[in-house]
């Protein structure tokens, strides 16, 4: 039987990617067991999450504002696969845990960093197949 | 069911999974908050899956994926569930465990087919 195997996916403008950064109310958390490094809203929001290749960009499921970004594997596959990015991750990575914190200037640069890195990187060929507007 | 137990049940090949508490409420919800009350969207999809997908970044863990509906703004959702499987020590029997599960809009890609209902 078929089944579907995507639901309608919106245009995202990947522009906003540095901008949740720039966000007072968005900070970094990384879980450790998982590998996993999470760019969240301070305040919870729902939203649904839209892939690419590793890394999940999470969208408001009614605006479909960008909110949040979710990288699994994070340091065993993501910054091997960029190690331009490992260098400052190993900086900041003592004062990123998995709970909630205000956040510090090293904290703020990198998110900045990392955000305009993804912008970058998925600013591609494949980004209109997978739903990401051209900018 | 253990009282740390979010979520205890089988899988289609009968093995026991599970989802503790600390791993529903400290990384589940807290990170994908659509995900509160969402318990038993996971069992299901764990119990009675539309497809399950061989992770193509770790050996131990298999993806498994079936769609709903959900009321607005959600709508037509994929509820993804990532499971590692491990021999427990002292039983030497093979089980699995939640690491991680929210919504998506489709499968991800790159993973590798095992199994489709």
């Amino acid at each position: 039987m078929g089944r579907i195997v995507q639901t309608n996916i919106p245009n995202i403008d990947l522009g906003e990617l540095a901008e949740i950064g720039r966000s007072e109310g968005c900070s970094l958390a990384y879980h450790r067991k998982e590998d996993t490094l999470y760019i969240r809203p301070d305040k919870p929001r729902p939203g649904t999450s839209l892939d690419w290749n590793g890394v999940w960009i999470r969208v408001d499921p009614e605006t479909h504002e960008i909110i949040g970004v979710e990288i699994e594997n994070f340091e065993g596959i993501f910054l091997k696969k960029h190690p331009e990015l490992a260098k400052t991750w190993q900086d900041v990575r003592p004062f990123v845990t998995r709970k909630k914190q205000s956040r510090c200037d090293e904290q703020e640069s990198f998110l900045l960093i990392i955000l305009t890195f993804l912008r970058d990187l998925l600013n591609g060929p494949r980004q209109e197949r997978l739903g990401f507007a051209p900018s | 069911m253990p009282s740390s137990n979010v979520i205890q049940c089988t899988d289609k090949d009968g093995i026991s999974i599970a989802c503790s508490k600390g791993t529903w409420d400290d990384h589940i919800v807290d990170e994908h908050p659509e995900m509160d009350g969402l318990a038993s969207y996971v069992r299901t999809t764990i119990e009675e899956p539309y497809w399950i997908y061989q992770s193509a970044t770790d050996a131990r863990r298999k993806i498994f994926y079936r769609h709903f509906v959900f009321p607005a703004p959600l709508k037509l959702q994929f509820v993804r569930v990532v499971i590692e499987y491990k021999t427990a020590r002292f039983r030497n029997k093979l089980q699995g465990y939640v690491v991680t599960s929210f919504l998506c809009m489709r499968i991800r890609e790159g993973d590798i087919l095992l199994w489709e209902e």
